[in-house]
This record gives structure tokens, sequence and C-alpha cells, in this order.
């Protein structure tokens, strides 16, 4: 696969690593083994890539490639980005795979899934046909480039889900680890929860969710998982004695302060520079292709050419995010904001509070003025000569250990 | 896993993963769409099959998170060595959200690998254990584990790609990309065989290495028992299970060869007849320029593999061969 290709392409180019250290034990027959089924595999690819590919475009601002972007509607708009493109400087503008430039403006913000609409000027661009089935767990993805190659392959790692936490369920309840069960026993119920309200109490032990046995408390979020804020579940509670059975209404999760890990945020970086924002979409799939930042927006093809959806971010070394051609097509179909009104709405940017790596200053913090297009600008050019710097000092931190 | 450095190793290059000559032989071609569409049903079909035996170990003294795979119906996992180390329990959590309780039997940390008991009764789902050593660079391979982690919000992520390069030892290298908490998760080929469980990582992504299935089958008496041994190590020359000629190498500048300085009596080569001052110039057929490609391809080796050595002697063509000791037992078998 591919994944030969396009990293050494996208990945290597930074900070590259001497070949023969990239694997210690990588044998001449063996590099050549893998170099010819890679290239044997993008070819097979090819055809399948081709429609999409017209509807691919490279988004540039002066001499930066920013993002790639999927043409929509009557080709006359562009979906890409925002967190790439929005707080760029020079005039925007996209070129296709037949080379040919058109100059884009700005005309509509979806923030939360940080995504923009770019209008076209000029010719129209041809637009994307939209697939929208999901594909199936372990299913062939491909992200398009604007000239016909492959961007990145990759599967279907974990079927559509939502990341965002505060569309979670929540019944605000903290269980006794030290419990050896079954059942999960409360350490904790917070006063203004679901579970409060319902009359549970430290020390009950909740044994039943709905008709499902509770042997612990990773069964009990996963049993909460499927469930949507509102909605009243059912559970069979034991106190001391007694047995009762009781109705919570779950409530949304609150924000919690995520502990920062710095050995998994190193780990993260393992492979290649992650988007800026890369979290809270409300639907998305996971796929374990390698795309570079500047490789986010375009569409992904089934093995049968259809568009299942675009790219959203690279989140790590082992993930990226797609959002499913139903997902985007029920999107297009709300109001996207202005950003003459950015003014107000630059102040928060969904997903980048745990958009950067090694939990340093962060681009967008609730609170933060960034009162016009200018200064948020600023933020975000600051942002990446930050993650520039910081890049640069793992690079030569690996040397020094070599 | 959960957040925690368990094995700083070689700095950043290369970091456990707890969080902590393509040779046809039946494997599925990738030349047409066709070839494509026909692997693609088979990993999906993997991903369906193995998931539900999938699991994530979690370790409550640690708050360390691991992955592992069930293999048997009364619930005998496999997970990599340094997921359970330090651990006598563990909580074993399957993707539906059951938890069940699970003891820690024995550990081989030279090659990563561990078995641990579900002690509730079963029966679980499991899946089939396949073989590592018949794997070749370009053979397809799937993963699932727990990346970063369990999460209750998803099953283990599935991730596809393909051998890069055999070695060290027992250990294989894939392009299927992990992360801290992947740790000891399942390795399948392209029939939902078990064959390898993940191990560590370098810093490039197709550098994702996997101790092989074959090094349980191996220890598996001593791991049931509960026996614990080894070391954990990355350099495939500190590892005492590496294998072995038993010469020393010298050096010849501007000659391609490696010269035999000395032979350890009584060792794999000495047996074989390789005398001082022969000159090594293939191994298996395959050219040897200077040290560190016969250092390379001994480390792709397992102890007790026989190698055709390749020597030039009195201007003559030899070929010995040599079935390879562990480094530990160079000195003590005959």
């Amino acid at each position: 696969m591919n994944k030969a290709a396009y990293l050494l392409l996208a990945w290597l180019l930074p900070g590259p690593l001497p070949a023969q250290q990239e694997i210690p034990l990588l044998r001449p027959e063996e590099r050549q083994a893998v170099d010819a089924q890679a290239d044997d595999f993008n070819h097979a690819l090819a055809p399948v890539l081709a429609t999409a590919a017209k509807s691919t475009v490279r988004v540039w601002a002066g001499k930066r490639r920013l993002a790639y972007g999927t043409v929509v509607a009557d080709g006359r708009k562009i979906l890409t980005k925002f967190s790439e493109v929005g707080g760029a400087a020079g005039a925007l503008r996209v070129e296709a795979g037949d080379g040919a430039v058109r100059p884009v403006t700005i005309a509509g913000v979806y923030q939360n899934e940080d995504i923009t609409v770019l209008s076209v000027e000029g010719e129209p661009l041809v637009p994307v046909k939209w697939f929208n089935e999901e594909p199936k767990l372990g299913g062939f993805l491909t992200a398009t480039q604007p000239g016909g190659q492959p961007a990145a392959f990759g599967v279907v790692s974990v079927l559509e889900r939502n990341l965002r936490e505060t569309d979670k369920a929540f019944m605000g309840v903290q269980g006794d680890w030290h419990f050896a069960g079954p059942g999960v026993k409360l350490q904790e119920v917070r006063p203004d929860s679901g579970a409060a309200a319902a009359g549970l109490r430290q020390g009950d032990v909740i044994l039943r969710v709905k008709d499902r046995p509770i042997s612990g408390m990773l069964e009990l979020r996963n049993a909460l998982t499927g469930l949507a804020p509102g909605s009243r579940v059912p559970m069979t509670v034991s106190r001391g004695e007694k047995q009762l059975t009781v109705e919570i209404l779950l409530g949304n999760r609150p924000e919690m302060p995520q502990l920062s890990n710095g050995r998994l945020n190193v780990m993260e970086q393992m492979g290649g520079p992650t988007s800026r924002v890369r979290d809270s979409f409300s639907n998305v799939i996971q796929s374990d292709m390698c795309l570079a930042p500047d490789q986010i927006g375009g569409p992904v093809v089934d093995l049968q050419g259809r568009v299942v959806g675009i790219t959203m971010a690279r989140a790590d070394r082992t993930r990226s995010f797609v959002m499913p051609s139903a997902s985007v097509t029920k999107l297009l179909e709300s109001q996207p904001l202005d950003p003459a009104q950015m003014k107000v709405a630059a102040r928060e940017v969904p997903g980048s509070r745990r958009g950067n790596p090694q939990g340093q200053q962060e681009p967008f913090q609730p609170g933060m003025e960034a009162s016009d297009p200018d200064r948020m600008r600023r933020h975000l050019e600051d942002m990446q000569r930050l993650m520039d710097r910081m890049r640069a000092e793992m690079e030569r931190l690996e040397q020094q250990q070599r | 896993m959960k957040r925690r450095l368990t094995f700083p190793l070689a700095g950043v290059a290369c970091m456990w993963l707890a969080f902590a000559a393509a040779l046809v032989h039946g494997r599925e071609a990738a030349k047409t769409l066709e070839d494509l569409v026909k692997l693609e049903a088979k990993v999906e079909a993997v991903a369906a099959k193995v998931m539900p035996a999938t699991v994530a170990l979690l370790s409550e003294k640690t708050g360390s998170s691991g992955s592992g795979v069930v293999t048997t119906a009364d619930g005998l996992v496999l997970t990599a060595a340094h997921v359970v180390q330090g651990v006598a329990e563990v909580v074993v959590v399957f993707p539906s959200g059951k938890q069940v309780p699970g003891k820690v039997l024995g550990a081989n940390y030279s090659k990563d690998i561990a078995m641990v008991q579900i002690t509730a009764k079963g029966p679980w789902p499991h899946v089939e254990r396949g073989e590592s050593k018949p794997l070749v660079a370009g053979d397809w391979v799937i993963a699932l584990g727990h990346s970063a982690g369990f999460d209750p919000g998803r099953p283990p992520p599935v991730r596809f790609g393909r051998v890069i390069s055999k070695g060290p030892g027992n250990f294989l290298t894939t392009d299927c990309t992990l992360i801290g908490g992947d740790s000891g998760g399942p390795l399948f080929d392209l029939d939902g065989k078990l064959v390898g469980v993940h191990s560590n990582i370098g810093l490039s992504v197709k550098n994702n290495n996997h101790a092989g299935i074959d090094g349980f089958r191996e220890d598996w008496q001593r791991l049931l028992a509960g026996e614990g041994w080894g070391r954990l190590s990355l350099d495939p020359f500190a590892n005492p299970e590496m294998p072995m000629l038993g010469i020393q190498m010298g050096l010849l500048r501007f000659v391609k060869g490696v010269p035999v300085e000395m032979v350890v009596p009584r060792s794999p080569a000495a047996a074989a007849g390789v005398r001082l001052g022969d000159l090594i110039l293939s191994v298996d057929g395959s050219s040897i320029r200077n040290r560190d490609e016969l250092k390379q391809v001994l480390a792709k080796k397992q102890a007790g593999d026989e190698v055709a050595l390749g020597v030039l002697r009195d201007d003559k063509n030899l070929e010995f061969k040599v079935t390879l000791a562990r480094r530990d037992k160079l000195f003590h078998e005959p």
C-alpha cells in the first residue's frame, strides 16, 4: 500500500530520517518487495479516483498550501478546513487537477465542524456526487489528490460516531474502583445531576441499566454511551438490603479538564504533523489513513469510486477523521455563519482545546479576545510558529538520542 | 494506556506501546481493482470476526491500559509482557463493555509476550492462532487494539497494512500504525488467524513492531505455569534469545565479505566446520558485504534456524549449514 509512497512524500520532508534508520532491519529485498507492491496497489486504485479527483482542489494563500477542498453544489462552492484556511494571510485561491487557478473568497463557516465554504469566482468546477451509505468496518477508503493520485489509503477503523464530549449522556455519579462488584458502587453523586434528582445516594450499587446487568464501571459507561442526553433510563439499584428501580434523566456531559499525557502526546506526533483542530466533530468515521494537515478537506472514495465523505483531520499517528457524505449533505442544508459576523464567532473554535500537542499555549481559549480577523490570524500564525518550533525541537532530541 | 511512562526506551525514536523478498506464497495479489475488491472483502470479514475477542487489559494498580486477545473458549488471553509488568491482576474488558477479572500468568520479556487467564466462567469469544514464521515482507495483516487506551465510546480500532520487515528474532515490523494502549493487541493474517501481538513503535509510520505468535508456542508451558523471565530490550544484540553463529567477525577494508577472526569452540559455526580465516560471502544466497549486513541478516533469524553460509576458503567457494544457537546458550550446547 500506498502508505509507503505517500508517507515518504508527505512526512519525511520536514525531518527526514536516514532511509536506513527508518526500519533498522529492513533488507534491500524487503524494501523492493514492499515498494513494488505499493506501486501495484496505487496503480490498481487509479480508476476509482478519477471522477472524485475532478472535484478535488488544492487551496492556496500566497505561496502556502493550506488544505484540500471538495467542490459541491453547483460547482461554485468548495468545502475546506476552516482552521487551516480561515486565518491565512494573503488572497485565497484554488488550484484544480488540470492546473487551472481560480480566486476564492470565504462565503460561510460551519464552526462546529471546522468547515468553511469558499465561493469560486470564474468558471464553475465539477461538483462531487455524494454517496450516502456508510462503508463497512474494515472497508477500503482512499483520499484523492487533485491530480488523480491517492493522497492516502486506509480502512474504516471505527464506524460513525460523535466525538463531541458535551453531546454525550451524563448521569453524574462516580464509581468506587475498589468495589469488587458485581455492579457499580457509588462513591459520589453530583448534586445537580440526573442521578441526584432520581434520589441516588453514595453507597448505592447500580445492578442493571434497563435489562442489561452491569458488571462494573466500564460496562456502565458502555451502557450509557449509546444514549442521548435528555433520555430517561430505568436502573435497578441495591441500597443495603433493599432493591429499588429508579428512572434517571440523563444530562449533557460537562466540560471536563483533560489530563495531559506527555508520553501519548509524543507518540501522537510520531509519524508526522497533525491537524490543529482534530476533535469534537459531531459525526465521523475513523480511518488509519495517514494524511498531511495540508491534505485535509478533500473527498474520500470507496472502491467503487463513490464519494463516501470528506477528510476532516489528521488526529494522530493512527487516526484520521472522515465526515460521512450523509452528514455533509445534512450540514449543507443548514445556513453557514456569515464570515462578516466572525468578529464574535472567532472567540470560539470548537475542538481547539485539545487540538494542540504538548499542552502548550492554546490557540483559542474561551474568553480570549479575537476582536478582528487580523488578530485572529496572528494567533493562528503564532500557533503555527510554535508548532514548527516544537517539531524542530523533537527532531533535534531524536537526533541526539540516536 | 493510561498516561504513564512504562518504558522509556531509546527515547522518542523507539517506544513501547503500553502506555504507556517477497516470495510468492499464496499471498493475495493487489494488482487490479478486482484484486482490491477481494482483499477488501477479506479485511471486512476478519474485522467482524475477531472484534469480539479483542480485549482491553486495565490495571487498577498501575493505572495502565493495554490490549490483548482471547485465544481459548475458557478465556486464555495473549498479550505483551510489558502490559502486565508489575501486575498480578487485571480487568479484562470486551468490546461489548463486559468486564471480567483476569489473573496474570507468565511473561517472557525478551520476546515481549505474556498470558492472562480470565477467572470468570466462559465460554468466551476467541480467535484461532496462526503462524508468524512463514510471514514475509508484503504479506497483508490486520491490527486491532485499544489505541490511546480503552474508550467506551468505540470498539478497538481496525488497521490494515502489510509486513515490511522480519526480525529481530521473533518480532516483525508492519505498517499497521500503532500507538500507546495498542500494546498486546492482536495482529491477524487475512484468514483471521492470530499471528502476533503489538509491542513497540519507531518514529516512522512504517515502523510498528509485533511479537510473532510462534514465540508463544515455544514458551507455552512456561507461560501457562506463570513463569516470568527474560529482559525487555529493543536492541537485538542485547537480547539473550538472539541467534548466533559463534564466530568473531573480523574487518577487512575494501574487501567484500566478513572474515572469521575466531570460532567459538563447540559453537554452531565450529560444529558446521567453519574455520578461522574463512571469508563469509553470503547467507542463504543473499550476499553479505560487511559485518553490519551479516549482523542484520542474523538478527532476522531465530535460534534453531538453519542457515546456509557461503564461504570463500583458499580460493574455493564452500557452503556450510549452520544451526543457529541462542546467545545465552552458545557456550553450553554441544
